[in-house]
């Protein structure tokens, strides 16, 4: 085999790979199947094409969080990832606030957001996820168990942290206090208060996030 | 020389190569900076694997200056990879002599094509995906949490629904789908990747607002999640009649309801999802720790696993470093928390995992033998002087 006549074959393949090259240029396809109704399961997934386990897909809604503002805070525009109502309370060049953030229920978050509060807020160094379990509280949010957790950062300053978890129906509400060590010492109480005071609506077609 | 001939020798030029290699490597440099700004898989996507891409200017303006909003076409990826596969494919027919001296050099060659080819295989037929579920649920799907799809599904008839599912990909602001497969055409009003919920800003008949946020970037970190939103139209084909604005987004749960002409729907903005021929079970889950730390020594999900098509039932133990491998699938023990019973299994299906080994084992043999059919050369030179 010499330069003067090129294996045929492997122009042949020269061929084949730009045309695979092109044919993955192609979009997609918008797929269409049957599903039979079924009852829901949040986790395990509901719709299912033929030939797979048939499950639904249309359920009701998820429960949501009702959270009533506290007395004697100010209303502040959320801001945060998944964040859905704030709240501050002054008093002279301290400043702390309460958050109500939601995010999808996924194991990862809660290490996610754990170790960022931790790191890029308190100062502290981040934990394994193995560490969680030794860290967080039970707690109740409207009969139903919760999970809480308090930090107090490093520094001549600290700040403090103190979050309320609440799984519900595939999401996480996060309920978080945070500001200077001592002023959200002094309010803690408030924030009980605002916690004790939250309600979860009785499951419903159509939907809030 | 036929026209074949002549072309082939255009297309194997060592010209063509350095400047191909040089043009790929600045598409490295500037995919890698865009992760400053985007994510790590719309980059992989935008930049590696497209025939070209639009670079932004404003990627290579260092923080604090002000960036110019201008962008210049590149080519991408798979065109850089598909000239140099051609190039190498013409050099292998043209310049190079099949002869036993040159096959070190030929096997390298091959073993390097081969890699070329394994990326492309990956980017095709890759499948990367979890099984989130509780101990005792059974998962039914893999969900990629790196896409996402918008369902549409008519739950007007009273015996089964009906399911459309749209890729992400068709999901452009300002365009129209009007598939055949669909009942209705789809206006995509707007699309954001990542959003936002702010609850207390009311936004027409909804009590909230959902806004676009900054996309989750490769440069973060931290394993962020982006929740999509879109805003939709239908439109009936028949009569050009056009439903409200529909808001579908991930920070829904659960699909939202519609009602359009006399059909009942559901709209699901969601993750993909990679159904599977079979379906997995937590039995049980375990996670241990080395005594008198919190360190983890173990990881365990105890699943079985069920396939509908071949009746086949087995049960399973997942840990670190021990994954199952089931029809071409391999379920990796991922995450787990243990608090709340929950594993989250990694499912990985690559049918081309094997072609990087193998061409880097035909690259290393093929050096090695033009190593030695070379020094055997030499030595025999050296031996006649």
């Amino acid at each position: 085999m010499n330069h003067k006549n090129p294996p045929r074959v492997l122009s042949l393949a020269l061929l084949t790979v730009i045309a695979t090259v092109m044919a993955a240029c192609e979009e997609e396809p918008i797929r269409h199947y049957p599903t039979r109704k079924h009852a829901f399961d949040a986790h395990a997934g509901h719709d299912h094409p033929p030939g797979h386990h048939p499950t639904d897909e249309t359920s009701p809604q998820p429960r949501k969080l009702i959270v009533t503002p506290p007395a004697g805070w100010e209303p502040r525009t959320p801001s945060g990832m998944g964040e859905f109502a704030a709240f501050a309370k002054a008093d002279g060049d301290r400043e702390t606030k309460i958050t109500v953030s939601q995010l999808v229920s996924n194991p990862r978050m809660l290490l996610m957001v754990i170790n960022r509060w931790r790191s890029s807020q308190l100062g502290m160094d981040p934990i394994e996820q193995a560490d969680i379990p030794s860290v967080i509280q039970p707690a109740q949010i409207a009969d139903l168990p919760a999970q809480r957790i308090t930090m107090v950062g490093t520094g001549d300053a600290p700040l403090s942290i103190d979050v309320v978890m609440l799984d519900l129906d595939g999401a996480t509400y996060y309920l978080k206090l945070m500001g200077p060590a001592d002023h959200v010492a002094e309010l803690t109480g408030d924030f009980e208060t605002f916690v004790a005071n939250l309600r979860v609506s009785e499951t419903q077609q159509g939907g809030a996030p | 020389m036929t026209a074949l001939d002549s072309l082939l020798h255009r297309l194997s030029s060592l010209k063509i190569t350095v400047t191909l290699l040089a043009l790929s490597i600045f598409l490295v440099f500037a995919g890698t900076i865009a992760q400053t700004t985007q994510g790590i898989w719309p980059v992989v996507d935008g930049y590696f694997r497209s025939l070209y891409v639009w670079i932004d200017i404003a990627i290579f303006v260092p923080g604090g200056y002000e960036a110019p909003s201008a962008s210049f076409p590149y080519p991408g990826g798979w065109l850089l990879g598909g000239l140099l596969l051609t190039n190498l494919l013409a050099a292998q027919v043209t310049r190079f002599h099949y002869t036993w001296k040159r096959s070190g050099i030929l096997l390298s060659h091959l073993g390097l094509l081969a890699l070329m080819l394994s990326e492309l295989v990956t980017g095709l037929v890759a499948q990367e995906a979890q099984f989130v579920f509780v101990k005792g649920q059974t998962a039914h799907y893999a969900e990629d949490i790196r896409e996402f799809e918008l369902a549409l599904i008519d739950t007007s008839q009273p015996d089964r629904d009906d399911v459309w599912v749209v890729p992400e990909s068709r999901l452009k602001p300002g365009r129209t789908l009007t598939d055949p497969i669909l009942p209705f055409h789809i206006e995509i009003l707007s699309v954001y990747p990542n959003s936002r919920v702010d609850q207390n800003t009311p936004s027409g008949d909804l009590p909230y607002t959902i806004e676009p946020a900054t996309e989750s970037t490769g440069a973060s970190g931290e394993p962020t999640v982006d929740f999509a939103t879109a805003r939709i139209r239908l439109i009936d084909p028949a009569t050009g009649k056009a439903s409200d604005d529909l808001l579908v987004s991930q920070w829904f749960r659960l699909p939202q309801p519609a009602q359009f002409g006399d059909r009942t729907l559901r709209l699901d903005l969601r993750h993909k999802r990679i159904f599977k021929p079979y379906t997995v079970t937590l039995l049980d889950l375990e996670h241990e720790n080395y005594i008198g730390t919190n360190r983890p020594k173990n990881f365990q999900s105890h699943v079985r696993v069920n396939d509908h098509q071949t009746d086949d039932q087995f049960e399973a133990l997942i840990y670190m470093n021990h994954p199952l491998r089931y029809r071409g699938d391999t379920l990796y023990q991922h995450q787990m928390e243990i608090a709340n019973g929950q594993s989250v299994l990694q499912v990985v299906s690559n049918p081309g995992w094997l072609i990087p080994y193998i061409s880097c084992t035909m690259i290393t043999v093929g050096l090695t033998v033009h190593f030695f059919l070379s020094l055997t050369r030499f030595s025999r030179r050296q031996a006649k002087r």
